[in-house]
C-alpha cells in the first residue's frame, strides 16, 4: 500500500499515483464508508474508485450519485457496476489497485466462520490489502493507535514498511508493533513434572526472543520518526490481537491477510489468527498482503 | 460401606496419592518421566514387591473384591475420564495447516506406517504379540495398531520444553504432528471400543453399528454446535458465577455428563470427557489461569492415583514377558521412528534434523498407559501385553530426549557469561538511579568501541523505548546492536539493596547492557535468551545478586551450566 504525493507529476515520480477500490453496497452505512474512504486516500495520496456490484438500475444509480454528493468533499466520484460473485469482481477490479475498502460487520454470528460473509470472502481473495470498516465515523480522523500484528513464524519486512509508511501518513500516536506466541501443548508438560515456574520462564522467553526479533526488524526499517512499542502476546493467535487491540483501545488493526485459497473445513471449524480476527472486529481492520508485482 | 471399610478406602487413597506423587517428584528430579515414578508407587504398594513379601498387608489395603475395590476403581474411572479432558484441552486441530505441508506429512506418515506394521504383525504372528485366543484377530490387530501408533503429547511438550526447542520450527512441527496423531488415535481407540462384542451384550446396550453411528454423530455434533454452545456456556456462567469455581463445576460436570453419555451410546466415557476437552479448548472464553487450575487439579492428585492404580492390579514380575517386551518395543520404535523421520526426509527436512524428529514423536508415555489399561479391563489385552505396553510406554518416554539431543548435535548456544567484561562490571549505591546505572556500564564496556559514550547511550534508549527494559524480577535489561563491534559486550552493574527508584515499582538490583554485533541476530537472540533463563531462575538469581566482581560472577554461572536449573 503505498502513500504517494497525489501533486507529484506520475511521469517523473516513476510511478503513477495508486487507487483505491471503494466497495458500496446497498446500506445505510456505505456513505459512512465512503466517507472514510475519501479521507484515507487523500491521506495516502491514492486515487478513488467506487464499485457496487450488482444490477445498474435508474434508481440504484440515482441513490449512489447522491450517496456520493453527501459523503465526498470533492466532486467526480462515480460508481462503476459490475455483476457476479462479489469476490470474483473484486479480484478482477482491484488488480491494478493498492487498496480495498469496504464496510463490514463488527461480529459474525456463531456460524460465521464455516460461512463466510461477504467481508471475509474479500479479505481472503483480493489481490491487494483490504481495509474493512466496521464502524465508519461520520466524521473521519486519521487512525491515531496502529495496531499491527506480524506473523507469528516470518515477520514480513515488506508489511512492516508498509505499516510504517501508513503511520507516517496518518502521524499516529502511538503504533503498536505485535506478534502473538502460541505455545500449544506447553500446560501438557505439568503432567510430565514440570512446575509453573518452568512454563512461565518458558513463555517470558519466547516472548523476549520474538520482541527482540521485531525491534530488530524496525531498526532495519529505519522506525526512527514512528512512535513505536514492540510486544509480543502471549496466547492463541487472532484472539489475543482482539484483546490488545481493544486494551489500547486501537482504531486500526493491521493483520497479514488470510491465506488466497480456500480455507478446509478444519479451519472454518477451529478459526485462527486472522480467520478468528475477522468473526469478532475490535476496529478497523486492514488485511495487508504484498501487492502482485504486474 | 462400613466405618471399617470408609477407613481402608481413605487409607489406600491417601497411601497411594502420597507414595505416587513422591516418587514422580524423585522421578523427575532424576529428569526421568514422572509416571515412572508414579507407577512404581503401584508396583511397590501392589502383588508385585508388597504383595510378594507381605500378602495380609496388600489384601488388607487394597482388596480386590467388595466395596473397597469398587471406590478404588470408580475413582480411577473419573481420574482418566479427567485425564482425558485436560489432553482434549490442548488440542488444536487447524495448527497441522499452518504449520505446513511438513507437519502434514509427517503426522500422515507418523501414524500410517506404525499402525500399517502394528496391524500386519498381528496377523503375520498373533502368538509373538500376545493375541489372547478368545480375542479377535481384527480387533486385536485393530488395538495394537492404534497403540502403536499414538504420540505422548505431554512427553513431547516437557522434552521440548527441556531442550529449548520449543519454539523452533522443528518443535512446532513435532506438536502439531502429535496432536493430530493424539486426536485420531483416541478416536480410533475410541472405536475400537465400541466394536468389543462384549460391549454389546449386556440388557439396553446398543448393537454394534448404533454405537459406530452414534460415536461419529456424538463427535460431529460436538466439534460443531456443541461447541458453539459451550464457548457461550462459558462465558455465562464465568460472567454469573464465582471464579474459577463456576467454570471448573462447569468443565468437570460437562466431562462427566459426555462421559456418561460415550458410555451410554457403547463407547468408553473417555471419548466423551476427550471430545469436551477439544470443545472447551477451543473456547475463547475460557481463561488459561482456568486450563493451569484443571491442570494442576489433574497432575496433582488423579494423575498419580491412577497410574499407581496400575501396579496394583497387574503383578509386573509375573506378568513380565521379555520376548513380548522387546517385540512390542522394537515395532513401535521401528514403526514411529521410521514413519515419522523418513515422511520428514521426503517431505525435503534435513536427515538429522528428520530423525530427531522421529525420536522427538517415539515417545508413547501416560497416553499408552491408559490406552493398555482400558484394553485389559475392557478384556482386549491380557497382563503380559499391559506390562509390555507399560515398558514400552516408558522406555520410548525416557530415550527420546536424549536421543533427540544426541541426533541434533547442536552447536552450544551462545552464553551471555562468554563476553561478561570485568571493566563492564560496577557495584552501585542505592543513590544511583537505573539509568545512571547504565551510564556507569556503557561507560565501562565503551572504551573497546569507537562510539561516543553518548551515541551507544542513544542507541540504548532507542531499544528500550521500542521493547521495555525488563528482564525478570529486579533485574533491567539495557541492550543496543552496534555496527561496529565484531562480538558482543556484556557488562552488570550491581545494587543489592535496590537502585533509587522514583515510584512504587518493584527495585531494580541488578541492570544488565548487552551490546551485540548489528549483523548476528542470532548470537544476539541466543545471549538475550540465555540472560533471561539465567536470571529468571529465582536461586540462581539470589546468588548472581550477591556476587561482588565478574570473576566471582562467571565462576558462578560456569559451574551452574553443569547443573540442571530445575
Amino acid at each position: 500500500m503505498p502513500v504517494s504525493n497525489p501533486q507529484d507529476d506520475p511521469g517523473v515520480v516513476g510511478r503513477p499515483p495508486g487507487e483505491m477500490l471503494v466497495l458500496l453496497a446497498l446500506s445505510p452505512t456505505s456513505g459512512l464508508v465512503a466517507r472514510e474512504a475519501s479521507r484515507l486516500s487523500r491521506s495516502l495520496g491514492l486515487r478513488i474508485r467506487f464499485l457496487h456490484v450488482g444490477a445498474r438500475t435508474p434508481a440504484i444509480h440515482r441513490r449512489f450519485q447522491t450517496l456520493l454528493e453527501h459523503s465526498l468533499t470533492e466532486p467526480g466520484g462515480d460508481v462503476t457496476f459490475r455483476t457476479g460473485r462479489i469476490e470474483d469482481v473484486v479480484a478482477e477490479e482491484a488488480q491494478a489497485s493498492d487498496l480495498v475498502v469496504l464496510g463490514a460487520l463488527e461480529q459474525e454470528g456463531p456460524l460465521g466462520a464455516f460461512f463466510s460473509s461477504v467481508a471475509r470472502r474479500v479479505a481472503r481473495t483480493a489481490p491487494c490489502p483490504t481495509l474493512l470498516l466496521p464502524s465508519p465515523n461520520p466524521n473521519p480522523e486519521p487512525f491515531r493507535r496502529l495496531v499491527a500484528v506480524m506473523d507469528p513464524s516470518t515477520p514480513s519486512p515488506e508489511m512492516l514498511r508498509d505499516v510504517l509508511e501508513l503511520a507516517r501518513a496518518e502521524q499516529v500516536e502511538m503504533l503498536h508493533v505485535v506478534q502473538e506466541l502460541e505455545l500449544p501443548a506447553l500446560n501438557l508438560a505439568l503432567e510430565e513434572g514440570a512446575d509453573l515456574d518452568q512454563t512461565e520462564e518458558e513463555r517470558r522467553v519466547n516472548a523476549l526472543a520474538a520482541r527482540h526479533r521485531l525491534a530488530n526488524l524496525l531498526e532495519d526499517c529505519q522506525a526512527d520518526q514512528v512512535p513505536i512499542r514492540v510486544e509480543s502476546l502471549a496466547g492463541r493467535e487472532g484472539l489475543e490481537a482482539i484483546r490488545y487491540s481493544q486494551e489500547n483501545s486501537a482504531d486500526l488493526l493491521i493483520v497479514p491477510a488470510p491465506e488466497r485459497d480456500q480455507s478446509t473445513v478444519l479451519e472454518r471449524l477451529f478459526p485462527r489468527g486472522t480467520d478468528l480476527t475477522l468473526l469478532n472486529l475490535p476496529c478497523a481492520l486492514l488485511a495487508w498482503r504484498p501487492r502482485r508485482t504486474p | 460401606m462400613s466405618h471399617a471399610e470408609l477407613v481402608s478406602l481413605f487409607l489406600a487413597l491417601g497411601l497411594l496419592v502420597g507414595v505416587a506423587r513422591a516418587l514422580g517428584e524423585v522421578a523427575s528430579a532424576l529428569r526421568q518421566p514422572a509416571v515412572l515414578g508414579e507407577i512404581l508407587a503401584g508396583v511397590l504398594l501392589g502383588p508385585t514387591i508388597l504383595g510378594t513379601f507381605w500378602p495380609q498387608a496388600t489384601a488388607r489395603l487394597f482388596p480386590e473384591t467388595g466395596p473397597v475395590a469398587f471406590g478404588l476403581q470408580a475413582m480411577t474411572q473419573v481420574a482418566v475420564v479427567l485425564f482425558l479432558l485436560v489432553a482434549g484441552l490442548e488440542v488444536d486441530l487447524s495448527r497441522i495447516k499452518r504449520q505446513g505441508r511438513m507437519a502434514t506429512v509427517v503426522s500422515v506418515t507418523g501414524m500410517l506406517f506404525p499402525f500399517a506394521l502394528g496391524f500386519a504383525f498381528v496377523y503375520a504372528a498373533p502368538g509373538l504379540l500376545g493375541k489372547p485366543p478368545e480375542t479377535a484377530t481384527f480387533l486385536y490387530a485393530l488395538f495394537l495398531a492404534t497403540a502403536l501408533s499414538i504420540s505422548a503429547l505431554p512427553v513431547i511438550a516437557k522434552i521440548l520444553m527441556d531442550l529449548h526447542l520449543f519454539r523452533t520450527d522443528l518443535g512446532m512441527i513435532i506438536l502439531a504432528a502429535a496432536i493430530v496423531n493424539d486426536f485420531i488415535g483416541w478416536l480410533l481407540f475410541a472405536l475400537v471400543l465400541g466394536l468389543i462384542p462384549g460391549r454389546h451384550v449386556e440388557e439396553g446396550s446398543f448393537d454394534i453399528w448404533t454405537t459406530v453411528t452414534a460415536t461419529l454423530a456424538f463427535a460431529a455434533g460436538m466439534l460443531t454446535v456443541g461447541r458453539v454452545a459451550l464457548n457461550q456456556m462459558v462465558v455465562r456462567v464465568q460472567a454469573h458465577s464465582a471464579w474459577p469455581a463456576g467454570v471448573l463445576a462447569l468443565c468437570l460436570s460437562l466431562a462427566l455428563l459426555c462421559g456418561a453419555f460415550a458410555e451410554w451410546i457403547g463407547v468408553h466415557a473417555i471419548f466423551g470427557a476427550f471430545l469436551v476437552g477439544v470443545a472447551l479448548g477451543d473456547s475463547s472464553h475460557l481463561r488459561e489461569r482456568t486450563r493451569l487450575i484443571l491442570h494442576h487439579f489433574v497432575a496433582a492428585l488423579f494423575a498419580p492415583l491412577f497410574f499407581a492404580s496400575i501396579g496394583l492390579r497387574v503383578n509386573f514380575v509375573e506378568s513380565f514377558d521379555p520376548l513380548l517386551c522387546l517385540v512390542v518395543l522394537a515395532i513401535a520404535c521401528v514403526g514411529k521412528i521410521l514413519g515419522c523421520g523418513g515422511g520428514a526426509i521426503l517431505a525435503g527436512m534435513p536427515s538429522r534434523e528428520a530423525w530427531a524428529l522421529g525420536f522427538g514423536m517415539n515417545a508413547r508415555g501416560a497416553m499408552e498407559i491408559i490406552l493398555g489399561l482400558l484394553a485389559r479391563e475392557a478384556g482386549l489385552i491380557d497382563d503380559r501385553m499391559l506390562v509390555a505396553l507399560v515398558v514400552m510406554a516408558l522406555v520410548t518416554s525416557m530415550l527420546s530426549g536424549p536421543l533427540m539431543e544426541r541426533m541434533l548435535a547442536r552447536r552450544k548456544p551462545a552464553r551471555f557469561v562468554r563476553y561478561l567484561r570485568d571493566r563492564g562490571f560496577f557495584i552501585l549505591g542505592s543513590d544511583k538511579d537505573p539509568f545512571q546505572a547504565i551510564e556507569a556500564v556503557a561507560g565501562g564496556l565503551s572504551t573497546a568501541l569507537d562510539s561516543s559514550l553518548e551515541t551507544l547511550l542513544e542507541a540504548i534508549r532507542r531499544r528500550d523505548r521500542l521493547t521495555g527494559n525488563g528482564l525478570a524480577p529486579g533485574v533491567r535489561l539495557a541492550h543496543a546492536r552496534l555496527s561496529g563491534i565484531s562480538a558482543p559486550l556484556v557488562g552488570v552493574a550491581l545494587c543489592p539493596e535496590g537502585f533509587r527508584s522514583g515510584g512504587d515499582a518493584e527495585k531494580v538490583r541488578a541492570v544488565v547492557v548487552v551490546l551485540t554485533p548489528q549483523d548476528k541476530e542470532a548470537q544476539q537472540i541466543e545471549i538475550l535468551t540465555d540472560l533471561a533463563r539465567t536470571f529468571l531462575d529465582a536461586r540462581l538469581r539470589r546468588l548472581l545478586l550477591a556476587c561482588s566482581s565478574a570473576l566471582e560472577m562467571r565462576a558462578l554461572l560456569r559451574s551452574s551450566q553443569s547443573e540442571p536449573q530445575h
